[in-house]
């Protein structure tokens, strides 16, 4: 299929769809990155309210993540380059940073490897964080809004 | 030659001897003292019996003399040191007494008394002498579960010395192995006040005739005092079998003594509704793993027995002690840690007596940072009701008995969960609710022993059997009152509050001293298998889990009606908002899990398809 083609088959909603998207993993990336980091540094791990918070959101920015990286399988090639690469760094740590705590729920590991995951969970959700700025400082904001 | 030459002659040698002596190492001069046999092997007993004045007991003799435990074992054994240990260090100020245990508790049905009691200083318990006990009240009382080794301070010196002796440590009550080491003869020997015969009779090796109880404490058998010369000193009939032509006697005796004999002291039994049968108890696993008390309670001659509890401090052996704790043992302390430093490496590495690694998969480490092992692995399994237990030290388990009852006093409840105070760490524990008649002055109680209460008020206390009412408690107050000390008022304490009478009736209010007492349970300790928790996380975290639901009742002062229950979250300090707001969540895990994995897929195949796009040749793009 041509590029002109592709451009042909997107519908007009997917673009914006992307956008909602992107902008709804960012926030909820930017959340996980505050109660993560607050709980690391406050006590040393995340406990109480923030964790349960931190939970939830997980679950919705798994999800916004999913929907996104899939849309921008199809347009992604709307956005800028720059834009485009962070965005995929972003969905790659957010990928690991997932997966190591959904494997982590299963009686999979053992104490050491489960250690090790939350040390792979904070790498990669600290990496995530990074990218989502760079997705932030490469995207226009119009794109959440409107559309890539 | 001169005196004085001579003199210098005689002086060098000895100058040198002692020079020699300073500068020896100690363990030289200890070989020098004790016999040692220095092998794994058990060491075969075949000795002579020694008495107080270090001759040898011949059973023949017309008075033969009383076998002494210090001159007997000894010999080879530093009994010093031994009788420093843990078991028998109580009163001793230096003495490094640790996280509290299991208290003497001084119970009385008539007067409704529980009171925890303790040399040791341990929060919540009295030591004897704030309720007028004696050493020798003591040993009366709970002299039948201890090992010998109480000795009267100097406070106590009395001249002239009683008749009934020193109890000794009693070397046989752990060390025995295969032969007769009977309680219930140690025990009444003790109420005989036989305490230098206790040991010869609970062995079976003597007949001991004769009360030293009854003796005046000015005895002297030589001359009696006037008008009792119709007693005796208690007679010893050694038995003969037991001694060989040269008056020796074969012991089997072992170093790290004999399950049985801990069991003696340290056992006890469910009680009350749903508590299983006897043959449905088990025993520790670790026991049925074909280990013995004292591979994880050992101890150097000095008999200070490791506790094996997170944070002991051990007087001599702190560093050993950190591999013999639950996890010392299981996963080691850790080649780089401080404790390592002046282990062997074998110790630090873990796997102490084949203890295998657990994987504990799936459960996030935060567990193991805020509960004890014991949490999940030792005790019964908390229930939404607590439990009752029954031991050796407070009912006298092992005694033959035909009003034990499941419900005698002390009330003890298990499983309570509450925080250990030198870790933080959440813990099962065994709780008594104190209960007692006491003066109060200034704020301050005096508790009263039973004896005590009884002449105080014997007339207004309900018969024995009968529960302790409102109207009965504030009776019992009302006489008590026409004997209070001057300033003093009578107070009683029980269901965790401090009862006064008001009016016709009871002024219920909090005080320090009627807070709950509480010691860690450790043993026995279940397999992984039917530990908390090996039905899933659900188990605990879940609206219904006995961690959420878990209240704790007492049985005693039932009547009273003051008892406020209260939970195990409570015990835990655990915030129940939260925790009942995380078991409401857990309903949503699985979902989650299978939306996250569903999720993590589409991300995975977009990516993989993202980088597809990257990896394909130029001009293949799509």
């Amino acid at each position: 299929m041509s590029q002109a083609a592709a451009i042909a088959a997107t519908s007009a909603w997917e673009p914006r769809l992307l956008g909602w998207a992107m902008g709804a993993s960012l926030l909820c990336a930017a959340f996980l990155a505050a109660t993560g980091f607050a709980g690391w540094l406050g006590q040393g791990h995340l406990g109480g309210y923030p964790l349960m918070a931190h939970n939830s959101v997980a679950g919705v920015f798994l999800g916004a993540l999913a929907a996104a990286s899939l849309l921008a399988l199809r347009t992604g090639h709307r956005l800028r380059p720059l834009s485009a690469a962070a965005f995929w760094l972003f969905a790659a740590a957010g990928l690991v940073s997932g997966g190591s705590m959904l494997v982590a729920m299963t009686p999979l590991l053992d104490t050491p490897g489960l250690e090790a995951a939350i040390v792979l969970h904070r790498a990669s959700g600290a990496a995530a964080a990074l990218a989502a700025i760079g997705v932030l400082a490469a995207t226009p904001p119009k794109t959440y809004l409107q559309g890539a | 030659m001169s005196l004085a030459a001579d003199l210098r002659l005689l002086a060098a040698p000895a100058i040198a001897g002692a020079a020699l002596l300073l500068a020896a190492p100690a363990h030289a001069e200890e070989a020098d003292t004790l016999l040692r046999a220095h092998s794994s092997a058990p060491y075969h007993h075949h000795i002579n019996l020694y008495d107080e004045d270090g001759r040898i007991i011949n059973p023949a003799e017309r008075d033969p003399g009383v076998m002494s435990i210090e001159k007997t074992c000894g010999l080879c054994h530093d009994y010093t040191a031994i009788s420093r240990g843990f078991h028998w260090n109580a009163r001793l100020d230096d003495a490094e007494h640790g996280r509290p245990g299991e208290p003497w508790i001084i119970a009385d049905e008539r007067t409704g008394t529980q009171i925890p009691v303790s040399y040791r200083g341990w929060p919540g318990m009295f030591t004897p002498d704030q309720l007028g006990w004696t050493t020798d009240d003591m040993i009366a009382e709970f002299g039948r579960h201890m090992p010998g080794g109480w000795t009267r301070p100097a406070s106590e010196a009395r001249d002239p010395v009683p008749p009934f002796g020193k109890l000794e440590v009693d070397c046989f009550a752990c060390h025995a192995v295969n032969q007769p080491i009977d309680r219930s003869v140690w025990t009444e020997q003790i109420q005989r006040k036989n305490y230098k015969w206790a040991s010869l009779a609970a062995g079976h090796l003597a007949r001991v005739r004769g009360t030293a109880a009854d003796l005046p404490d000015d005895w002297d058998p030589l001359f009696p005092p006037i008008g009792m010369d119709h007693l005796e000193e208690p007679r010893v009939d050694y038995d003969q079998r037991r001694f060989d032509s040269e008056n020796k006697v074969h012991f089997d005796f072992a170093r790290g003594g004999n399950d049985a004999n801990c069991y003696t002291c340290h056992s006890h039994r469910p009680v009350g509704e749903g508590a299983p049968e006897r043959f449905m108890w088990e025993v520790d696993v670790h026991l049925a793993s074909g280990m013995n008390c004292t591979d994880c309670h050992s101890n150097s001659i000095n008999h200070h027995i490791i506790r094996g509890y997170e944070g002991e401090r051990h007087p001599s052996h702190a560093a050993f002690a950190a591999t013999m704790t639950c996890a010392g043992c299981h996963y080691g302390v850790g080649t780089e840690s401080p404790a390592a430093a002046s282990l062997r490496p074998e110790h630090a590495l873990g796997g102490r007596h084949g203890a295998p690694i657990p994987g504990h998969a799936g459960i996030p480490p935060i567990h193991f940072e805020t509960m004890s092992c014991t949490s999940c692995h030792s005790g019964p399994l908390p229930a939404e009701r607590n439990r009752f237990a029954q031991t050796s030290m407070s009912h006298g388990l092992g005694l033959s008995s035909k009003t034990r009852t499941q419900t005698r006093l002390p009330d003890i409840l298990e499983p309570v969960l509450l925080r250990d105070d030198l870790t933080g760490k959440i813990a099962p524990y065994r709780v008594l609710y104190p209960a007692f008649w006491a003066w109060e002055q200034d704020g301050t109680l005096s508790p009263l022993a039973p004896a005590r209460v009884l002449e105080a008020a014997r007339t207004a206390l309900p018969a024995a059997g009968t529960a302790l009412t409102v109207d009965a408690v504030a009776a019992v107050l009302g006489a008590m009152e026409q004997r209070a000390p001057e300033g003093a008022r009578a107070v009683f304490v029980g269901n965790g509050k401090l009862h006064r009478a008001s009016g016709d009736g009871l002024a219920v209010e909090d005080h320090d001293r009627a807070a709950p007492v509480a010691w860690a349970i450790g043993h026995n300790v279940r397999p992984a298998a039917q530990s908390w928790g090996s039905r899933g996380c659900m188990e605990c975290h879940s609206t219904d889990s006995a961690m959420l639901t878990g209240t704790l009742h007492a049985r005693h002062l039932a009547e009273l009606g003051t008892f406020a229950v209260s939970t195990l979250v409570e015990g835990m300090e655990l915030d129940e908002g939260y925790h009942r707001a995380f078991a409401q969540a857990f309903r949503m895990r699985t979902p989650f899990k299978v939306g996250g994995f569903a999720a993590l897929g589409l991300i995975g195949f977009a990516l993989l398809m993202q980088a597809g796009r990257f990896a394909a040749p130029a001009g293949r793009k799509p």
